[in-house]
């Protein structure tokens, strides 16, 4: 694994999990009936703004010179990590003036749609701008498509793991005597696809097409990782049918609600360990 | 077109001293954990079968590597910070008030070129001796090597002399960065072998 790049582990997951976040509360918010007071999406979006300061402090711990990060900007035309800088940027403005607006007034309904569907599409091309950050040409195990379909998968996949554990948490009584309505079925549906693209881009897509010359051949981590990175997507997978359909036997265990959300984020945490142990360049 | 300039290396008489190393820690006054220079020992082959013999196919030589000041530098497209930028002369350099030592220009060159000094926390590499240039004299590595298989000099003239930049392992293709190096390569280097680098612990965890 490439030295000190756990901060980018942490770094990455937590802001893809902020986007997820957002796009994963896009069904609750468009919806016809959809009170823009609920208070567990507005947690929801206290919780992507906290963890996108999370992320912002967390990247810092990636540089060894933090004061010059003051120039980051300065390559927008060519590289790809000054772009997703200033995504990451503009990204936490709009959560944070979100999170403002809705504190302060109260915006109408059409209004208030506008600025989570801003917000989201900064989340997204965030994700967008990190992938293309990794796809470097002389690297050849992150240089594909598998790269940016990992990315957007670990996004949906704990983004919506995420929402979904808070609206039945949050929502206490009146959610969790409900049958699966439509929009968790939308929520868990969005699991399902996530967890199906991981496997099939795990097993299938994630073949290096390294050309020329390799000097380097990097040391693989340890095949305990990815035990427990299958094992708990399996996990999750099955705790998600486990609270939608039996989700009136966790009357007093509120938090097992999260329980989905923990299992992917830790898969999703050894698969991003994974990712940065894969690096390796075309010849040096 | 601009002046670029570019190291000559002659693989096929270089012994391996690794003087041209010492010199460039030297001139530079690099860390103990700092190679801007590095040689690379490559070894390969196999015993191969001759009707009723088995015979050796072994080869090996020694490639010496420092920054290739590529016409199209990989590093400097990803660097954030536009920290590393290049000479009229074609000399990469970098600006180190503006590094902030996120390594992307680490990750992104296939040469392995860019070390981090960790005590001032920014990327540092070959300079290519440019003050040595100025005042007219050879980059210290150039200077050093006992048997002379290093140049300096325009990578055009170099072309017209030794030919175009061969492949040679462990280079990686040209068409990546446009390196600014002329080989000639060593003649065990011309055969399609199990080539490897067997002093790995030297050149690659030099900066770790």
């Amino acid at each position: 694994m490439l030295h000190t790049e756990w901060s980018l582990v942490f770094f990455t997951t937590v802001s893809q999990l902020a986007a997820g976040i957002m796009i994963a509360v896009l069904p609750f918010v468009f919806a016809k009936n959809h009170n823009s007071h609920a208070r567990w999406n507005t947690t929801a979006f206290y919780v992507a703004a906290a963890l996108m300061m999370v992320a912002l402090v967390l990247s810092f711990f990636h540089l060894n010179n933090p004061i010059n990060a003051v120039h980051a900007l300065n390559n927008l035309e060519s590289s790809w990590l000054s772009r997703e800088i200033l995504f990451v940027s503009l990204f936490l403005f709009c959560l944070v003036l979100l999170n403002g607006i809705l504190y302060f007034k109260n915006p109408g309904i059409q209004t208030y749609r506008s600025y989570i569907l801003v917000t989201t599409l900064m989340g997204i091309v965030l994700v967008y701008t990190m992938s293309k950050l990794y796809m470097i040409p002389t690297v050849p195990a992150w240089n594909s498509a598998s790269t940016m379909i990992e990315f957007y998968s670990t996004a949906l996949l704990i983004g919506s793991a995420f929402v979904l554990g808070l609206y039945y948490h949050q929502g206490m009584k009146t959610h969790r005597k409900d049958r699966p309505g439509k929009k968790t079925r939308v929520l868990a549906s969005i699991i399902l696809l996530a967890v199906a693209v991981i496997l099939i881009n795990g097993l299938f897509f994630n073949q290096d097409a390294a050309e020329g010359n390799i000097a380097f051949i990097p040391e693989p981590l340890h095949p305990s990782f990815a035990f427990i990175r299958w094992t708990t997507i399996g996990l999750g997978t099955a705790s998600i049918f486990y609270i939608l359909y039996k989700k009136e036997r966790l009357t007093n265990l509120n938090l097992a609600f999260y329980l989905p959300f923990t299992f992917f984020l830790i898969s999703e945490l050894l698969a991003r360990a994974g990712f940065y142990a894969s690096f390796y360049n075309i010849g040096l | 077109m601009a002046k670029q300039k570019a190291f000559y290396f002659d693989s096929s008489r270089c012994s391996g001293c690794k003087t041209c190393q010492i010199a460039c820690k030297d001139k530079h006054n690099l860390h103990n954990s700092i190679k801007w220079r590095r040689v690379y020992e490559v070894c390969g082959g196999d015993w191969v079968q001759n009707k009723q013999t088995w015979i050796s196919n072994l080869g090996a030589y020694n490639v010496s590597l420092s920054c290739n000041h590529c016409q199209d530098p990989i590093c400097m497209k990803s660097c954030p910070n536009n920290a590393i930028y290049k000479t009229d002369q074609g000399v990469v350099l970098i600006d180190e008030s503006k590094c902030m030592g996120c390594q992307y220009c680490e990750w992104a060159c296939p040469y392995d070129a860019l070390t981090l000094d960790k005590e001032n926390g920014v990327m540092t590499k070959c300079t290519l001796c440019y003050d040595y240039l100025e005042e007219g004299k050879e980059p210290a590595c150039v200077a050093a090597c006992p048997m002379r298989v290093l140049e300096i000099g325009d990578l055009v003239e170099l072309e017209r002399k030794y030919g175009k930049h061969a492949n040679v392992f462990p280079l990686p293709p040209v068409h990546h960065t446009q390196p600014s190096i002329v080989i000639t390569q060593h003649p065990s280097a011309q055969k399609s072998k199990n080539w490897k680098i067997i002093n790995q612990e030297e050149v690659k965890n030099a900066s770790h």
